[in-house]
């Protein structure tokens, strides 16, 4: 693909984002209701919402092309992308990552949201004239691929690289990512505000995806009252899912069973508890108590390849850097707030997507 | 469906009438004699065992649950007993590779155990005897600890031939055991840990005869790699040059005190006196259609002093009244960062 090209493409794609910012653009109208009807998916009204806004915010021309930043591959490609579907539109990264480096794109979308990458790829290749990107099922994928990119646990992995070195697809041209969680670090000094970004940090979504934050560092004599606050007001506004109550409702039983300690919100729509520096179940935060924020590392360390993202207020971040320096962290660490709304740069798991892409040949 | 203890007689003496009852069961019996037994076991420990009855408290309305079922995690977090935890005749632990931290079953009376593991190994397996070549690695330093260990000694000292034992420290003498079982007129049942029978394979293969009996009791993440229990059955298999349905799985761990087995497929069945439930694990009151993959929920009557209603980790899929093991759920699957939860 040639630089003009690219250009030409980046354009039709921001032009898309701007009709897709309005919620009565007709296909997003369609295509969210499509999803909100579907009973494989948690997702709310308010959180589809959010995630569209979010992400067309972010897609200009220009904020495209700084991604991008002229890098194309030696040659071009089909770039099979198995996506996970568990958060709205969390597709879309990798979408525009394999189109604007000039690959074909083929993908398998989740039956948890089959509607809403297909609307916005079929708008921009509307809008566009033409785009290289089609939808299969998984198995058709491989057979039409030269390369796959995925997201999973172990033993998925194992099935996209069995799956691959069957259909003779060379171990440099796979890109499988691992899974995880966020963790927040907290010193004492939060405001208000800063709770209300830790809240939609680890509630948004139910609690899925892979950048939610699932356990707080706080420390030992900081009371959790302020940031339980914080996370019903937040619920005000993004109320919860009608299976989530149903689903913490367990772990809290679970917990009142072993006397732990733990508070959730009326009509259990989160559910924190204090212990072990252990992910639970989404939509269940562990807070968990340090003496001395360097107490930290060692967990932060051991438990690196877990963790996708770390977030912070400025200050704590900066005593943070000081300490992880000179450490190799795939993870990203970011402002309290951001974990639900990942930069277009974002490499999932310490990989950039588009060097991968770039490299391919 | 709810169900309530209610007005039963829950003393000692009660119970241990009722573990005779229990062992009496046969396999496809009277489901009513099954739901009275775990109606009086299950109203036993929600009054007895304070963390279970905490549980139930908490817990309301469990939906399509049978009874409340107690998340396996509460074994790591505290003794999970009828009686004081201190009474018990033995504490059987994991080997604690999930968390790091161990799960601890009190077991109060082991002669519980032994008469779970006696009566379905020979409902199963046959009558005795037979020739018993164990192979175990990592379990052999848990001792005392190791339910498995305890489970394979008990079979080998009840109904083995003399010479059976483990040859964990010399692989290349299984051919004695083949000789042992001819000079007996035997079968030879070869039990073990999977990824230690698949490693034995490859460095010691061998010929066992058409009449053995291979057994592996899990462990297939402890390998180089996972890998699935088709594949598994069939490298041991050809490994011990034998035939498929030769090979056979174990389900169990150490909070339960029964135990489930294959019989030459992938399917386990529960002993009579135990039932399984595969539940949604983004809704774990609901239970999912048969053939849909699960979060495995077992009620092992067994556990009379413990708790019975367990909610385990691993995922399932119910097939008849057994069910088929896919692994352990992991939190890529919780938090749903992974396409295959729909596909596999």
């Amino acid at each position: 693909m040639r630089s003009t090209d690219t250009e030409q493409l980046a354009e039709s794609i921001a032009a898309v984002a701007v009709a897709w910012r309005e919620p009565d653009h007709p296909e997003r109208e369609r295509a969210v209701e499509q999803t909100l009807a579907l009973e494989s998916n948690t997702f709310t009204e308010e959180a589809v919402a959010f995630a569209i806004n979010q992400q067309m915010a972010l897609i200009t021309a220009r904020s495209l092309s700084r991604w991008i930043q002229g890098r194309r591959p030696r040659s071009r490609l089909t770039v099979g992308v198995l996506n996970a579907g568990n958060i709205p539109m969390v597709e879309l990264q990798d979408f525009l990552a394999v189109v604007l480096t000039g690959h074909r794109y083929v993908g398998h979308v989740s039956s948890r949201s089959p509607a809403l990458l297909p609307a916005f790829a079929a708008d921009v290749s509307a809008h566009h004239g033409s785009l290289d990107a089609e939808f299969v099922t998984a198995d058709e994928l491989f057979k039409r691929v030269d390369a796959v990119i995925a997201t999973g646990r172990d033993e998925t992995a194992q099935w996209v690289h069995e799956q691959a070195a069957a259909h003779a697809i060379p171990e440099h041209r796979r890109l499988v990512r691992g899974h995880g969680f966020a963790v927040a670090v907290l010193d004492g000094e939060e405001a208000d505000e800063d709770y209300e970004h830790l809240a939609e940090d680890a509630l948004l979504h139910e609690g899925l995806g892979c950048r939610n934050v699932a356990i707080v560092w706080a420390p030992k004599d900081l009371a959790p009252d302020a940031f339980m606050d914080a996370l019903a007001r937040f619920r005000a506004v993004f109320p919860a899912h009608e299976s989530t109550p149903r689903r913490l409702k367990m772990q809290q039983a679970f917990l009142a069973a072993v006397n732990a300690p733990h508070a959730y919100g009326e009509g259990l729509e989160f559910l924190i508890s204090k212990g072990e520096p252990e992910a639970q179940q989404p939509g269940h935060i562990r807070w968990v108590e340090y003496s001395d924020v360097t107490d930290i590392r060692p967990w932060l360390d051991q438990h690196h390849h877990q963790v996708q993202l770390l977030t912070a207020r400025p200050a704590v971040i900066e005593a943070l850097r000081t300490g992880l320096h000179g450490s190799d962290h795939p993870f990203s660490i970011e402002p309290l707030g951001s974990a639900q709304r990942p930069p277009l740069g974002w490499c999932p798991g310490g990989i950039d997507t588009i060097e991968f892409l770039t490299q391919l040949q | 469906m709810h169900h309530q203890a209610g007005g039963v007689n829950t003393g000692d003496g009660a119970i241990e009438g009722i573990a005779d009852r229990l062992f009496r069961l046969e396999d496809g019996g009277a489901t009513h004699e099954f739901a009275e037994l775990a109606e009086l076991i299950v109203g036993y420990q929600r009054e007895r065992n304070p963390v279970y009855g905490r549980y139930c408290k908490a817990i309301g309305d469990f939906g399509e649950q049978l009874f409340p079922y107690l998340p396996i995690a509460a074994f790591k977090e505290s003794p999970v007993t009828c009686y004081p935890p201190e009474q018990a005749e033995r504490v059987f632990e994991s080997s604690g590779t999930g968390s790091g931290r161990p799960s601890r079953h009190y077991v109060r009376d082991l002669r519980l155990y032994e008469r779970a593991i006696d009566e379905h190994f020979r409902r199963v397996f046959g009558e005795a005897p037979f020739v018993l070549a164990a192979h175990l690695p990592h379990y052999a330093e848990m001792g005392s600890r190791s339910s498995l260990l305890y489970m394979v000694d008990y079979i080998r000292v009840q109904m083995a031939v003399l010479g059976s034992r483990s040859f964990l420290e010399e692989p290349e003498r299984l051919s004695d055991f083949i000789e042992l079982s001819e000079q007996n007129g035997v079968p030879l049942v070869v039990i073990g840990a999977a990824f230690g029978l698949l490693q034995l394979v490859e460095h010691h293969p061998c010929q066992l005869p058409a009449n053995a009996l291979v057994i592996e009791t899990g462990g297939m993440k402890t390998y180089r790699r996972e890998i699935n229990r088709t594949d598994l059955h069939e490298r041991l298999a050809a490994g011990f040059g034998v035939d498929r349905g030769r090979i056979y799985s174990e389900y169990g761990m150490c909070e339960l005190l029964s135990q489930c087995y294959t019989r030459g497929d992938e399917i386990f069945l529960p002993p009579p006196w135990m039932r399984i439930q595969v539940l949604d694990p983004e809704d774990p009151f609901r239970e999912v259609d048969e053939g849909k993959v699960g979060v495995l929920a077992v009620l092992d009557l067994a556990n009379i002093h413990t708790v019975s209603p367990i909610l385990t980790e691993d995922r399932a899929v119910r097939i008849g009244d057994g069910f088929a093991v896919l692994g352990r759920l992991s939190g890529a699957e919780l938090r749903g960062c992974n396409f295959l939860l729909e596909n596999v």
